[in-house]
């Protein structure tokens, strides 16, 4: 088996020593085959967007050790860690967080800007991106004023442009109704049969019933269950 | 903005204010200036605020003066106001500086021309600012019904006091008393025993102070005033003011740095969400920090600049209004001296911006994604 992510005894303590400790992952171990789609299932505060945030390199564990590539990533020096975010994962945060007032272009190719690549070339991978998810048209448009489907496209699409192997999913149906859903879906399958490794953290049975899903891994107080 | 005004038009003030009064003092060319003893304020008055004032003692200060140890030169001079709104001046309300030309050593050293001859009892020499109203070497200007010709112009020195003179002989000056008994001619009220103060030049070696102390000792009722001593006085005054509005400017400086450290602080932690996006799409601690620290600078430099011109439309609007409510004499810094308070002012408010910006700066730099996301939403 081709393991892409591997995380060991993990945890994460927040305000270790104080009277409002927390753990919201804890000693938790799994691996994720590379072109597998996992879904992190469990309720509100089970520790999933926790253990996606560590796994995205957003985060550093308290201990344990989180291997990427066959990297362990938990201790690698900042600089590394950047080009890892840049170059291994893509991410779609729950809230979207797209930046208003700035165009559709200008969003998607935000993450191309610290890679240093010349202005054409940001613009042709932009501009292939946003035609393989239909949203070129509305390439100039300030994001702000798109509908919720469209918003959604455009996150997607940043999370695609530096054409990452693991995109890492944070309640991506959380605002969006049943239909718009519905498309997500449809992008994540694609994205599937490309190849790449997908790990979603939701509560949604829209997503994690669904049959592209390979494999669920339950949470419950941070811990696997 | 505010510190860079502040700084610049008050230290640029102060600044042509003491160059002013090094300049006066200087062009005056004598080590001491002897006048009535109540009569000191009234000199200061026409030396700094070049307003024309005439006061007068005996004649025969100059003699004694001349007769005191250390003393090398000493030469009266006489002061007399043109008349005000009368045809027998043609100049209003300027004053007459009466001098002896065989005595003289300090009004020929300021002739723009060299003259070659003794000044004869109907000529005169004017300050730049009274020749630039219409008259230049060989013109006539009427002063109490008489007639005098220029003969020599002085060097535009930038002192009212001496730029805003007309400088006349003696013998001239008694012609006017004498012709002023006419009827057609407002009447010179000035008895020949009078002067207005004796300037003083020191053997070289003898220290002014000593010199100007035996003068008052030994001539009851004068006041002898050292050079280089009231320029002191007037230079420690002006520092205790500048120190003052120094302590003011740091004060403000320091506020300033805390308001905009507070006031990036806010920008940034709207942006925080921004900042963590960045960053976890790869941005390095470097590039975010680089990206606000630039959008400080050109705040900062902006903020720097428009604070500069702020303070020299304040200079240029109201400097003027400013010396003359204070009555002290003004002259713009040369353009090395400009360039010298313009960089400082700048460099100080350049750098109170960005050093305000640093610590939210690094702060939000620092950050983990994760949490930069999470604290900013």
């Amino acid at each position: 088996m081709n393991t892409i992510i591997k995380t060991e005894n993990v945890t994460k303590v927040l305000n270790r020593g104080r009277p409002n400790e927390v753990r919201p992952v804890r000693d938790v171990s799994m691996e994720i085959s590379k072109g597998e789609t996992v879904v992190l299932k469990g309720p509100s505060g089970s520790g999933k967007t926790s253990l996606l945030s560590l796994v995205g390199c957003m985060n550093r564990p308290t201990s344990g050790k989180i291997i990427v590539k066959g990297k362990d990533v938990a201790k690698l020096p900042e600089r590394f860690l950047n080009l890892i975010r840049r170059n291994t994962f893509g991410f779609i945060f729950q809230q979207l967080n797209l930046i208003n007032g700035i165009s559709v272009k200008e969003n998607i190719m935000l993450p191309l800007y610290p890679t240093g690549s010349g202005f054409p070339e940001l613009k042709k991978r932009a501009e292939n991106i946003m035609d393989k998810l239909g949203i070129t048209h509305r390439k100039h448009f300030p994001v702000q004023g798109l509908s919720g489907g469209e918003q959604q496209r455009v996150a997607i699409a940043r999370a695609l442009i530096n054409n990452p192997d693991i995109i890492l999913a944070d309640e991506p149906t959380a605002h969006l109704d049943t239909k718009l859903s519905g498309d997500l879906i449809n992008i994540m399958k694609l994205l599937k049969e490309e190849g790449k490794t997908i790990v979603i953290a939701t509560h949604d049975p829209l997503i994690y019933e669904r049959d592209f899903i390979d494999r669920m891994i339950e949470m419950r107080d941070g811990k696997i269950i | 903005m505010v510190v860079s005004a502040t700084l610049f038009s008050v230290t640029t003030i102060i600044d042509s204010v003491a160059t002013s009064l090094k300049k006066a003092i200087a062009h005056l060319g004598a080590d001491i200036i002897v006048v009535r003893a109540d009569a000191e304020d009234k000199l200061m008055t026409a030396l700094l605020a070049g307003k024309p004032s005439v006061f007068y003692m005996e004649k025969s200060v100059e003699e004694k003066i001349m007769k005191i140890k250390g003393v090398k030169k000493a030469a009266s001079q006489t002061f007399l106001k043109t008349a005000q709104y009368a045809s027998c001046c043609e100049v209003s309300n300027i004053l007459m500086i009466g001098f002896e030309p065989a005595r003289d050593f300090t009004i020929k050293p300021l002739l723009s021309e060299k003259l070659k001859r003794p000044l004869l009892s109907n000529e005169v020499i004017m300050g730049m600012n009274v020749a630039l109203t219409a008259y230049t070497i060989g013109a006539t200007v009427k002063l109490y019904g008489r007639d005098f010709k220029v003969v020599g112009m002085l060097e535009d020195t930038g002192i009212k006091f001496i730029d805003s003179s007309i400088f006349i002989p003696y013998s001239g000056l008694r012609e006017i008393v004498e012709g002023s008994k006419r009827k057609d001619v407002k009447t010179v009220h000035l008895r020949k025993d009078r002067i207005s103060t004796v300037l003083v030049r020191v053997w070289p070696g003898t220290s002014p102070a000593k010199v100007a102390a035996s003068i008052e000792h030994d001539i009851p009722g004068v006041k002898a005033i050292v050079s280089k001593e009231s320029i002191f006085s007037i230079k420690t005054q002006l520092f205790a003011v500048w120190r003052i509005i120094l302590a003011i400017s740091v004060l403000l400086w320091i506020m300033s740095l805390l308001l905009i450290g507070v006031i990036f602080l806010m920008i940034i932690n709207e942006r925080q969400r921004e900042i963590g996006l960045l960053r976890a799409m790869g941005a390095k601690k470097r590039d975010v920090f680089s990206l606000i620290m630039t959008e400080a600078s050109i705040l900062s430099a902006s903020g720097g600049l428009a604070g500069i011109i702020c303070g020299s439309a304040l200079l240029y609007f109201s400097g003027g209004f400013i010396v003359s409510s204070v009555k002290i004499p003004y002259q713009w810094p040369s353009t090395f001296e400009f360039g010298i308070l313009i960089s400082l002012s700048f460099i100080l408010s350049f750098l109170a911006g960005t050093g305000a910006a640093l610590y939210p700066t690094i702060k939000s730099a620092w950050m983990e994604p994760y949490d930069a996301i999470h604290s900013g939403k």
